[in-house]
């Protein structure tokens, strides 16, 4: 009895492992993972309660190249890269001309005088693309990357050069900032991808990105650093990848607005270099966008260039 | 009754004899010609094209020689000589040291040197490499995709059927010309942007 007790049992054994082993063989459809697959995922979570603007409206950009965005006083919006366009405040587009060589940077003054940084030459162009003046800056190794302006200089930031060249209005070089000074143990800026930015605070104070060292830097009118904030993370809170921020502007009480790459994604800090929030997280942009341009206008609601959409996309605070 | 001569004057001997001369002149004639075109026609090498490539690691595991003919090449023009290299470290990690846990390469085929403060020289060892492409995806997220992947020919036994290319599911990998045998974005003169 006992005896067949067990074979019945053995049976069922072996019956249980061949049903197993044909389902294994043929029923089985697991996909195997690579095993080299390298997955980021895990870096583009966020905790969406920190997201405090919310995406209000898009402006398509219709040209092949889109580089930079800037808000003149009267919050009208100027696009650059292979065109100059410009949106009035309503978005709706006031003009648009064809420029010989893509726009890398823009920016606009007081007197509605168009910024352009070209290969290795500034344009100063009216709205309409009429041409008003421009002139050279003098090195073959030049990638203008931003260019901001304040009362009565220009400043320009040159990756290349790993600097930022001040202008007067006309063109005259009045000196370099973000140079290496050893004598007072300042570094060099550190660049190691063509992403550099400038921004004028509200103390006219210049704000220079060192990408490199994931820090934002500001300078005095005499080209002297002042203070810098920025930290280098995987986290929300700081800066990741190789070189971070690629862009930054500021808002009307002083806080900052930053862009970065290989993250997509956009963020305010603090006056002081706190991280506050999120404006738009890695999920609200294509993968791998890269070059995130930004603006903000007197309403405080913040302009983002995105060149993968060719769209120029609007959030306001929630 | 069989004669030597037929109606137009040639003996069956002598039909046989040129019919044999023929034949040879013209397998040997055949052989050159074959030969000829083979040395002054364009040869071609198998090559993964850096734009189309997905880093999905099965250059690792398809190509007939163990380890991957498919190796990690570094274009040192684009690098940023990072210290928080996406290529190098895990993302995540916490300490960026040398040690084993916070590599990425599974192989270690990564050699990380300090050159001087903030910047690090990444050399990769051939013979560790496998060419699994863990690296190239960390360092072209992060960084500016200065560590690529290419089919080194000195490795590469130039198979009729790639077995790589067959599985590439981004049809990165193609027959391009032998006499320039890669595809690197860093290699060419006209590259955006360059490290000093």
């Amino acid at each position: 009895m006992k005896k067949n007790i067990l074979l019945i049992l053995l049976i069922i054994l072996i019956l249980a492992i061949l049903a197993f082993m044909v389902n294994d063989l043929f029923f089985s459809h697991k996909t195997q993972d690579n095993p080299y697959e390298l997955n980021t995922d895990s870096l583009n979570r966020y905790d969406s309660s920190l997201v405090c603007y919310k995406e209000i409206s898009q402006i398509p950009v219709d040209m092949e190249e889109v580089n930079a965005i800037s808000i003149d006083k009267n919050d009208n919006i100027i696009a650059a890269g292979s065109k100059l366009m410009v949106f009035d405040k309503n978005f709706k587009m006031i003009n648009s001309s064809a420029l010989t060589e893509a726009a890398s940077c823009v920016c606009v003054n007081s007197n509605d005088e168009v910024f352009l940084g070209i290969q290795h030459h500034i344009e100063v162009r009216n709205f309409t693309g009429k041409l008003l003046r421009q002139w050279n800056i003098k090195n073959s190794e030049s990638v203008l990357t931003s260019i901001a302006v304040d009362e009565s200089n220009v400043y320009v930031a040159d990756a290349g050069e790993r600097r930022v060249h001040q202008f007067d209005f006309n063109g005259k070089f009045i000196k370099n900032m973000g140079e290496e000074d050893s004598i007072n143990g300042v570094p060099a800026i550190i660049i190691r991808s063509p992403f550099f930015d400038v921004a004028i605070g509200r103390d006219q104070e210049i704000w220079i990105v060192n990408p490199g060292m994931y820090l934002v830097e500001a300078f005095d009118s005499k080209g002297k650093l002042k203070s810098s904030w920025g930290s280098s993370s995987d986290k929300i809170e700081g800066f990741c990848g190789c070189c971070n921020p690629t862009h930054i502007t500021l808002l009307a009480d002083g806080s900052f607005v930053t862009s970065e790459k290989a993250i997509p994604r956009v963020k305010i800090y603090s006056q002081t270099g706190e991280f506050k929030c999120i404006v738009a997280g890695p999920d609200q942009f294509n993968e791998a966008t890269k070059g995130l341009d930004l603006a903000t206008d007197s309403k405080n609601k913040v302009y983002v260039l995105d060149p993968a959409r060719k769209q120029i996309r609007i959030f306001v605070k929630k | 009754m069989g004669t030597e001569k037929d109606i137009n004057g040639i003996s069956r001997r002598d039909f046989f004899r040129k019919g044999m001369q023929w034949a040879v002149l013209l397998g040997v004639g055949g052989l050159s010609a074959a030969l000829i075109s083979k040395t002054t026609a364009g040869k071609t090498v198998w090559q993964i094209d850096t734009k189309k490539c997905t880093q999905c690691g099965r250059c690792a595991l398809n190509c007939v020689k163990s380890p991957s003919a498919v190796k990690c090449i570094h274009a040192y023009d684009l690098c940023g000589y990072c210290d928080l290299c996406g290529g190098y470290f895990r993302p995540g990690v916490i300490m960026l040291t040398t040690a084993a846990e916070n590599q990425l390469c599974p192989t270690s085929a990564i050699k990380r040197k300090f050159i001087e403060e903030p910047f690090f020289e990444y050399d990769i060892d051939k013979k560790l490499c496998i060419g699994c492409s863990k690296c190239v995806k960390g360092c072209g997220s992060f960084g500016n995709g200065s560590l690529q992947l290419q089919i080194d020919q000195s490795l590469c036994d130039n198979c009729n059927d790639c077995s790589i290319a067959r599985n590439c599911p981004s049809n990165a990998i193609s027959r391009i010309d032998a006499s320039k045998p890669y595809l690197m974005l860093g290699l060419r003169e006209n590259n955006q942007w360059k490290n000093k």
